[in-house]
């Protein structure tokens, strides 16, 4: 049996921090003044960035890195949400915290492929897999990475020289999308909507134009 | 609602729903984020409570539901053993300090269903109706977390 007491007294030491409570309170006051609830746009921004970033990453490696910001600069995507009472909507250009943006790059730095003498590798957290065999046979290949609490599923698609790498929690409903060959492959956008099944209405549409039409 | 109301609820709800969160998440940063998401909430969409007790299991609801998406989340933080030492490290005594790590080494759904018996002081019902959870799933929830911790708790006092 737990000694409730014990327990009381351990997790009353649990507190939110000073700044975490001041930090609301200007979120508050940011709510007044704006009527797109920027906190929530931050939210879907992770899964807007997430689709920013995967149309621009492979035309971005194939540069050497230098186009990636004129490239990321230049999609807007739109992505609205209907979930219970809620509805935001979020145009994400240039807006996206660099926080988003870095924590994206660090997750999709933990799967990725390699083409070597014609073979293709699925790196993971440092060990590779030779995926050749399979994406020539079945044209993709899955694995089940578990990481403490979440199962996280990576799914290649494609051939060796022009794939995708879908990555997502299980049972999630949100994917983690990278594109090789182009950075243009629109295929992968459409894969990832259709993943996007669970008790939220999802659309996603992207166009091409200049980060300064985009609306604030 | 008025700006004081909303720091008057700030000041009452900041931390329990964080307790609420942190147990879920185990990460100090997220839970923080989860808390604000849910008193955000409260502020933009105002709802007619019966009662202080019901207008905090509408945040522990908000709350858990947030945890779990993050939890879903394949971009979320993952939390490694320094944040929790990091936790671990503000107890007095080393009971306190071994209860904590036990139960931290429990299941989300087994820190937060313990959270809220023990800590809150709910009945099964309320935590399945917090949790959106059967209430048979949730005595189950915590009949484990129970015998786990039982276990865990023994071993390391035999230990020391």
């Amino acid at each position: 049996m737990i000694d409730e007491n014990l327990y009381r007294e351990t997790f009353s030491r649990l507190r939110a921090s000073g700044e975490a409570k001041k930090e609301v309170l200007l979120k508050m006051n940011e709510t007044k003044k704006s009527t797109r609830r920027p906190w929530k746009a931050l939210r879907a921004a992770g899964l807007a960035a997430m689709l920013t970033v995967a149309l621009a990453v492979s035309a971005n490696a194939a540069s050497g890195g230098e186009l990636l910001e004129s490239i990321y600069r230049s999609f807007a995507i739109t992505l609205t949400t209907t979930n219970g009472d809620e509805t935001f909507t979020v145009n994400v250009s240039d807006g996206v915290p660099d926080g988003t943006i870095q924590g994206l790059f660090s997750e999709q730095g933990s799967a990725v492929t390699e083409e070597r003498d014609g073979r293709l590798y699925l790196k993971i957290n440092g060990e590779e897999t030779d995926i050749t065999d399979a994406l020539t046979q079945n044209g993709e290949y899955t694995m089940e990475v578990e990481d403490g609490d979440v199962t996280t599923i990576i799914t290649v698609q494609g051939t060796v020289e022009d794939h995708m790498i879908l990555s997502s929690a299980e049972d999630s409903n949100m994917y983690y999308v990278t594109t090789s060959g182009s950075g243009q492959n629109m295929g992968a956008l459409d894969s990832a909507k259709a993943g996007l099944q669970g008790t939220e209405e999802v659309q996603i549409s992207t166009e091409s134009r200049p980060a300064s039409d985009v609306e604030e | 609602m008025t700006d004081q109301r909303f720091e008057e609820l700030v000041e009452a709800y900041a931390d329990t729903v964080f307790r609420l969160a942190y147990s879920y998440l185990k990460n100090r940063a997220d839970a923080e984020d989860v808390m604000q998401e849910a008193l955000l909430k409260l502020y933009v969409e105002p709802k007619d409570f019966e009662s202080a007790d019901h207008e905090k299991h509408w945040l522990f609801r908000v709350a858990a539901n947030e945890c779990r998406k993050l939890l879903r989340s394949p971009w979320r933080r993952r939390t490694g053993p320094l944040d929790e030492a990091e936790e671990a490290a503000a107890f007095d005594q080393p009971v306190q300090t071994e209860l904590f790590r036990q139960v931290m080494a429990l299941p989300p759904k087994y820190r937060a269903a313990i959270y809220l018996h023990y800590y809150e002081g709910y009945a099964v019902k309320e935590i399945a109706s917090a949790l959106g959870a059967k209430a048979s799933t949730v005595q189950t929830w915590l009949l484990r977390a129970r015998g786990q911790l039982k276990i865990k708790l023994k071993e390391a006092e035999a230990y020391d």
